[in-house]
């Protein structure tokens, strides 16, 4: 087994250059791009999470080891195969992202790297002090079992995670056209982090965003919906602690509370927001409203819904959309 | 476990915190219009429709009403905002001053809140649609 390095460790200079470097774009083009206590505890929160990560890697490495003495197939260490388990590890990636956010146990976790209301290199940094008690990393146990050996799978997810750091800026507009169709992106990764309607639950991917595309998650970004990051129930101040562990008791609280067995387990394992009685917001019922509020707003102002309402649907014998002005183009 | 790197990465943290302090990034972002508490209020406090914004003197505070009793209010955190949502709150006064109108929020029986408005029209279309 070839020594591989830790590809987060070798990194880190670079990350600190950058963010560094960010700073001074942001003193001379708009300063609120950074706060101070914001930027502190994105640090603080990144710095806890690689403690948490050494204290827990020992023991998922050892599960990982356990889990491919029953892999399919032997495979070796030659390069493709690192190829081939980069791309899979992204998926795998893709997968567990995408349960981070529908999966209340599994956001628990995420949402301390969505809790800034700014987006930055910082925020990137600003990572989960909880993964190996949310099990966020069984979604990688199924590549062991094919057969990729641990340190491969290991040294591709550090990979990947270096790969994300620079595409948490505002500082970069878009990439080349072909680049944007591939590769997640700063724009692309914007959206994710918004908590505008229409981007809510979108663009999970890691490296490569085919797989939103695939997947049907994909979301542009667009010029007429600056995206406003944060989470839905912005943090009160810039707690560490908070920040770090604000769902958990929010998660305890609420099983604490809850009336009956399936209540307890849809508040651990429902979608963020969901509640018993339904008295709280989703990101589908927030959703829902926006799209109906698009849509009276739309119809009110020039027809153009973006509703498959029947009352905005194409008429063609009318040639236009009801409520379309006369003469508008 | 990487000692050095974990004392380097933990002086890099301070370090840059302190940078940022350095160059002044962040502030306070001003407010200007009552339009512009309503927009703030609907983003940061999902499922709150705004019918009427006020924005204090200073820029930095703003309320905004949806209905009888139902208030969002807008504080500074850090460069960005944080809001709170009120479903009982009420006026509890109302007066015009040399520097504005001060308006004395009642937003549940053991909190009040004061916020003073430059323009009294504004304040009065707030009072109106938060009701007393």
């Amino acid at each position: 087994m070839p020594d591989l390095p830790d590809p987060v460790d070798l990194a880190v200079p670079a990350f600190v250059a950058l963010v560094l470097a960010e700073m001074l774009v942001a003193r001379l083009k708009d300063r609120s791009r950074y706060c101070p206590r914001d930027t502190l505890t994105s640090l603080m929160l990144g710095f806890g999470s690689t403690i948490a990560s050494v204290l827990a890697g020992g023991m998922v490495f050892a599960l990982a080891t356990w889990v491919h003495q029953f892999r399919l197939f032997d495979i070796s260490y030659a390069w493709y195969w690192f190829a081939l388990a980069f791309v899979l590890d992204d998926l795998a990636y893709y997968v567990f992202h995408r349960s981070a956010h529908r999966v209340r146990w599994f956001w628990a976790s995420h949402v301390i790297h969505h809790s800034s209301q700014h987006y930055n290199l910082s925020t990137a940094l600003r990572q989960t002090w909880t993964g190996f008690f949310s099990l966020g990393f069984i979604f990688r146990l199924p590549l062991f079992l094919v057969g990729f050996p641990p340190a491969m799978v290991f040294f591709c997810a550090g990979l990947n995670l270096v790969y994300q750091f620079w595409i948490h800026t505002e500082v970069i507009g878009r990439m080349p056209r072909w680049f944007e169709a591939v590769m997640n992106t700063p724009s692309h990764h914007r959206v994710h982090h918004a908590t505008n309607a229409r981007y809510l639950d979108k663009n999970y991917a890691g490296v490569f965003i085919v797989w939103d595309r695939m997947f049907g998650t994909f979301e542009p970004e667009r010029d007429d919906d600056r995206p406003r990051y944060g989470i839905v129930h912005n943090l009160p101040d810039f707690s560490i602690l908070r920040a770090a562990f604000h769902e958990w008791w929010g998660i305890a609280k609420d099983v604490w509370a809850a009336p009956g067995l399936r209540a307890r387990l849809g508040y651990m394992f429902g979608p963020p927001g969901w509640s018993h009685d339904g008295s709280r917001d989703t990101s589908e019922t927030i959703k829902a409203r926006w799209q109906a509020r698009q849509g009276v707003s739309a119809i009110a102002d020039d027809g153009t819904s973006p509703l498959p309402h029947p009352a905005t649907q194409r008429q063609d014998d009318m040639g236009g959309r009801v409520g379309e002005r006369a003469g508008t183009a | 476990m990487n000692w050095w790197l974990t004392a380097a990465s933990l002086a890099a943290v301070l370090a840059l915190a302190g940078i940022a302090w350095l160059l002044r990034l962040g502030g306070p972002q001003r407010l200007e219009t009552g339009a512009d508490a309503i927009r703030l209020a609907e983003a940061l406090s999902s499922g709150f429709e705004g019918k009427a914004g006020i924005v204090s003197t200073s820029g930095e505070l703003a309320a905004a009403a949806g209905g009888p009793g139902d208030l969002v209010l807008i504080q500074p955190l850090g460069a960005r905002h944080r809001a709170d949502r009120f479903t009982g709150a009420r006026i509890a006064m109302l007066g015009d001053g040399p520097g504005g109108t001060a308006i004395t929020l009642q937003l549940s029986p053991q909190q009040m809140f004061r916020i003073t408005v430059p323009d009294p029209e504004a304040a009065r279309a707030f009072a109106q649609v938060l009701g007393d």
